[in-house]
């Protein structure tokens, strides 16, 4: 013990942001500010067709500023396009991750709180869920209720609530047994109040750190289905879709599924980088 | 928990998702009238079909025949392919085997090595460079790195083909995709098993006893690092399960993931429903499976036999 | 071997610790442990004594060079002739063979849980013996269990580390520390994860081996009741330098620098406490009427009624203005008796009665509860101020001027200052934390506390702190005071009444002046024998004691 405790105040660097975190940062800032900014400056039209200007390439291939990221084969602008759908990618990414921390959080506490069959119910629950792998549980229900913008919001706010839920539960029950709560429990004070005040103001760090962390499986899963045609339609458009369209022109115009295939690398790789930072600075889960 | 009770448990699971199955189609209307247009379909050819599949009587009639058609194989009539569906999948399933079964030996190959060596290195440049791939590896998604290598391999150096099955060359870059992300994640769990058994006091109490560095990673280190990577096994089995479906969309590869995808689409629903139930059943014996393996590594769990 | 084996025939220091820093980190390292030194000789039992993070963990692994991580090491080591941290890989790996043996904190975690005893202690048997055959080695096994008084040690070498108890893991450990009869022991807290009752009959295992194997014995310990016991020499350890060393009668007659005085004051027993013969007349707070409780691990245990009894005709009395100690090994049923009193559990039979109030009778008695790990009863986030400020708003307390004048007349009352109101949790020490928790408790003035544990996660400094203050709130507030503890010393020093538990039954309710006159259950003789640092009275009542039939380190698990 004594060991451990020493050794953890030697390594007092982690404070320091680490070059490639920062870089993540500020990507996912640039990101941000793009899919914000750029709507308001110019208006992006995302089915506007230049036919005089078809599979034209992006700059330094040959392309010019008209279109700085090239057209596609109906002559759509693939800059337009892909702030267009890096915004519905994110905007979708961030309110299933919102909608899954929220219901797999209160559902983890209340689940400790009850305990008896609820609890047992909520562990079998959490256990087939891992036991499945999500994509086959979101095809079967886009198969059985065809497919639809809500069911797929629907589908990806269920993705990884049960990782809140037994994170939650297992963080509740642990400050149940011994600690304030218990403390908290004899002073007279209400469960509701324990629980909002002082239990997920404690554990919201590690939710936080595990949201971060589900977000870009998130981004990776809406943007899977969606490349496989069973997400979002068009004339909607989001990474996936986009890149699923730009495969069929491989040969004749490589940056069409390119630009979209880049910006979900690197929009993962960020959120990946920024959690797996953020897990390190607290250090457990 | 013992060994039967594990495996009454393992076919409550598996009815519960045959119950879940016939209560979601059911709960979308009536299943013939998905499947055929009423309109342009004669009324004794609807009958017929109804009786055919058990689409008759009250609800609990229609499930019980649901159930014994499901245990007699019978999963329901393609309506793509207009053959019934357990042969339209059977067919499929050597493809994919084949696929995952390569992508696994890819991924262990990898994974096992790569993690060791990058634990024993904890911390070192070897290490951060094994972790710095492991991120990336863990971003990319299967179809951006799958279309990546087409884009290489059969556009540029025109090496590969890039569509469908047949010869070796057909096999290496579905397998390269699924095996190299996959990698990514097993050798980050392989890593922390390693650096997490390395950690522990009977290592150290090994060492203290002048023990052999060769002797404590193999007989101190490895057994306690199994024990979590035993449990991850199923996740990984549906981390395949799911690359298929994509990686094989992608490089036109005619296995059990493309033919999902393709049902889903046209809303094939007896060809779905059987595949859902097949991974379901492939999903539980590999839950039962580990549970015995883990029971056999670790003799503190209540399965193992007793002293 | 060669050179670094000659032993100088004169030089009969086994272990020379030369102005030994060690530090961690890169660029700014970070001390640890700074100039330390001392010198072991030949038969020697020599202690490493401090509290928790004062480094003595850090310098006896790195006397084996078993850190966690790669640290900067100023000065040498030298163990039997060898300059520890010069070694080349190959010499090191002989050193840990041949020259020392080490035994470990928590005996279960030292043991691989994977492996049987029997593969670990044949695996280490072949170093030393690479050319015998299976049944030699296995007799050598057997004969290594042996010498350290394991019973059926054939029976012992198939069975799995979890299928022991703890005093017989260490027991192990200890055997396989010394099957390369090394001359030198480092023993890291060997007793620390046990209970009161083995840690004796390790303690005294090792003895028995020092005398017969002529053992130099390096003692790293943080409890001075085992060092004043047993140990010739003494070195003490603060944040990472030694304040003091000597032989042991000296230091413990008249210790020089200022903090051994203090730890060895706070760790010294006035045997016994307090001397009224009878118990006082007043008042009854609670009672416990005949209290059964039975935990069953599972539901068929539960149909076949096997269970782990946590109360057994479970009777005893806490009156007001008086001490009650609730002692007991681990496992005894103690803490379930406190979550009883407080309503956390319910019992299966029997009656608890939490009488009225005895300073106004037509009130219920306001009961609260002190928990044992302090900073982990606090919420980690909160200012201490707002914490106790929301215990009386809870409770309608709605004018803050008022409720900011209780809570400071409370936290002078467990004599702390103003100053921890301003901080959070984290930011206060051990004890302070847990005086912040006894003021949280009395805020709502309360005629019982329920202390559980309340020494066991600080310091023994601090512990002294606690005592003196649950001892302020008893004679000053009259407060009734249920503690809960496995620690007899705390006993002696406050306890009126005191109360053995085993296997949740009652085998011993006396007041304190009687508890130690030697009249008393066996079992409970038998912890007061354990006790270290005591004024034994006499050689021979101990080892009565300890032939006793209560072989709690030699009773197997069932498995």
């Amino acid at each position: 013990m004594s060991i451990a405790t020493m050794v953890r105040k030697g390594g007092r660097d982690f404070l320091l942001v680490p070059p490639g975190v920062l870089l993540a940062m500020f990507w996912l800032l640039a990101c941000l500010s793009l899919v914000i900014v750029l709507p308001l400056v110019s208006h992006l039209d995302v089915t506007a067709i230049d036919l005089r200007a078809r599979l034209s390439p992006p700059i330094g291939f040959g392309g010019d500023w008209a279109h700085p990221l090239g057209t596609d084969d109906l002559g759509r602008d693939v800059l337009a396009r892909l702030v267009a759908s890096l915004r519905t990618s994110l905007a979708i990414a961030l309110g299933a991750v919102i909608i899954s921390a929220t219901i797999g959080t209160l559902i983890g506490i209340l689940a400790a709180h009850l305990r008896g069959w609820v609890d047992q119910v909520v562990v079998a629950a959490v256990d087939a869920q891992v036991s499945v792998p999500f994509i086959i549980i979101s095809l079967t229900l886009t198969a059985i209720f065809g497919n639809n913008l809500y069911l797929f919001i629907f589908i990806l706010g269920m993705f990884g609530w049960e990782r809140y839920t037994r994170l939650a539960r297992a963080m509740t029950m642990a400050s149940r047994g011994r600690g304030y709560v218990l403390a908290m429990s004899t002073l007279g004070f209400s469960w509701p109040r324990i629980y909002l005040r002082h239990v997920l103001p404690n554990i919201a760090s590690t939710l936080l750190v595990t949201a971060t962390i589900t977000f870009p499986e998130v981004i990776l899963l809406e943007t899977s289905l969606s490349f496989l045609g069973l997400g979002i339609q068009p004339p909607m458009t989001s990474l996936g879709n986009m890149l699923g369209f730009g495969r069929s022109y491989l040969l004749t115009g490589w940056w069409i599924a390119v630009a979209p295939g880049l910006a979900i690398f690197l929009c993962a790789l960020s959120v990946s980088i920024i959690g797996d930072w953020a897990r390190s600075v607290i250090g457990r889960i | 928990m013992t060994l039967a009770l594990r495996i009454l448990r393992g076919f409550l699971s598996l009815w519960l998702i045959v119950t879940l199955v016939f209560v979601a189609l059911r709960a979308t209307g009536d299943p013939i009238t998905a499947i055929f247009d009423p309109d342009n379909t004669p009324k004794a050819a609807l009958e017929a079909y109804r009786q055919q599949w058990g689409y008759t009587g009250t609800v609990f009639d229609q499930y019980l025949v649901y159930i014994s058609n499901i245990l007699h194989g019978e999963f329901g009539f393609s309506s793509m392919s207009n053959r019934d569906a357990y042969s339209v999948v059977m067919e499929r399933l050597p493809a994919t085997l084949q696929l995952v079964g390569c992508s696994a030996l890819l991924m262990m190959a990898i994974g096992i090595p790569v993690g060791a060596v990058a634990a024993l290195n904890s911390g070192g440049r070897l290490d951060r460079f094994v972790m710095t791939f492991s991120t990336v590896g863990f971003a990319l998604p299967n179809f951006v790195l799958g279309l990546a290598l087409i884009l290489l391999f059969s556009v540029n150096l025109r090496l590969l083909p890039s569509n469908g099955i047949g010869t070796a060359a057909h096999l290496i870059m579905p397998v390269l995709t699924i095996g190299i992300s996959k990698a990514a994640i097993f050798t980050r769990f392989v890593r922390s098993a390693i650096l997490d058994a390395l950690k522990l006091t009977c290592v150290t109490s090994a060492r203290a006893r002048g023990v052999s560095e060769w002797q404590i990673f193999w007989h101190h280190v490895i057994p306690n690092a199994m024990l979590p990577l035993v449990t991850i096994t199923p996740l990984l089995v549906g981390a395949m399960v799911a690359a298929s479906a994509v990686v094989e969309t992608v490089f036109g590869w005619p296995g059990v993931g493309r033919l999902i995808v393709e049902s889903v689409a046209q809303r094939d629903l007896a060809v779905v429903q059987m595949i859902v139930m097949m991974i379901a059943l492939v999903m539980i014996v590999t839950n039962l499976l580990v549970d015995l393996a883990y029971s056999k590594l670790d003799p503190r769990t209540a399965l193992a036999p007793a002293h | 071997m060669g050179l670094s084996m000659t032993i100088d025939a004169t030089d009969d220091r086994i272990c020379r610790v030369e102005n030994l820093g060690i530090a961690i980190g890169g660029a700014t390292p970070v001390p640890l442990v700074k100039d330390v030194s001392f010198e072991i000789r030949r038969g020697d039992y020599f202690a490493l004594v401090g509290e928790s993070g004062s480094g003595k963990s850090l310098t006896c692994h790195s006397m084996m060079r078993l850190l966690p991580f790669q640290p900067k090491i100023d000065g040498r080591i030298i163990i039997d002739g060898q300059d520890v941290w010069s070694l080349n890989h190959k010499q090191l790996v002989n050193f840990r063979r041949k020259s020392v043996g080490m035994v470990f904190q928590d005996p279960l975690a030292a043991l691989n849980p994977v492996r049987t005893i029997g593969s670990q202690i044949l695996e280490t048997l072949k170093i030393y013996y690479p050319n015998a055959d299976d049944d030699e080695l296995r007799n050598r096994a057997i004969q290594a269990l042996r010498e350290v008084h394991i019973p059926e040690p054939g029976a012992r070498l198939g069975v799995y580390p979890h299928q022991l108890s703890g005093g017989l893991n260490q027991r192990v450990m200890i055997a396989l520390a010394l099957l390369g009869e090394p001359k030198f022991l480092i023993a890291d807290e060997p007793t620390t994860a046990l209970d009161m009752s083995v840690q004796a009959e390790v303690l005294d295992l090792i003895d028995e081996l020092r005398r017969k194997n002529n053992l130099t014995v390096l003692l790293v310990t943080h409890d001075l009741g085992i060092v004043r016991d047993r140990a010739t020499d003494i070195a003490v350890l603060q944040l990472g330098r030694i304040v003091e060393q000597g032989r042991t009668a000296e230091i413990v007659r008249a210790p020089k620098a200022a903090y051994s005085k203090e730890l060895f004051e706070a760790s010294s027993v006035e045997w016994p406490g307090r001397n009224e013969k009878t118990r006082k007349a007043t008042p009854v707070c609670l009672t416990f009427d005949r209290v059964n409780k039975t935990f069953f691990a599972s539901k068929r245990d539960r149909r076949n009624g096997v269970g782990i009894p946590a109360a057994k005709d479970l009777s005893f009395t806490v009156r007001q203005g008086e001490i009650v100690a609730l002692i007991g090994e681990s496992g005894s049923g103690k803490t379930t008796a406190a979550k009883m009193a407080m309503g956390l559990e319910k019992p299966d039979s029997g009656a608890i009665i939490v009488h009225s109030s005895p300073r106004d009778a037509s009130k219920k008695l306001n009961m609260q509860m002190v928990f044992q790990h302090p900073r982990d009863s606090l919420d980690p986030l909160m200012r201490v101020e707002d914490q106790l400020h929301e215990v009386l708003k809870v409770h309608g307390w709605r004018d803050r001027a008022v409720r900011q004048e209780h809570i400071l007349k409370t936290i002078a009352d467990v004599g702390l200052g103003a100053h921890v109101l301003g901080r959070r949790p984290t930011y206060l020490s051990g004890g302070e934390a847990q005086r912040v928790v006894i003021a949280r408790a009395l805020l709502l003035e309360p005629d019982m506390l329920i202390a559980d544990e309340p020494l066991s996660a600080v310091d023994v400094r601090i512990q002294k702190h606690i005592l003196e203050c649950l001892q302020r709130l008893r004679d000053r507030l009259g407060i009734a005071i249920l503690l809960i503890t496995h620690d007899l010393r705390v006993v002696f020093e406050i306890a009126d009444q005191v109360v053995v538990l085993r296997h949740g039954r009652v085998v011993e309710d006396v007041p304190v002046s009687m508890f130690a006159d030697g009249a008393r259950d066996a079992y409970t003789q038998m912890l007061i024998e354990a006790v270290p640092g005591k004024i034994r009275s006499s050689k021979q009542g101990r080892g009565a004691a300890m032939t006793a039939a209560f072989p709690g380190g030699a009773a197997m698990v069932t498995g």
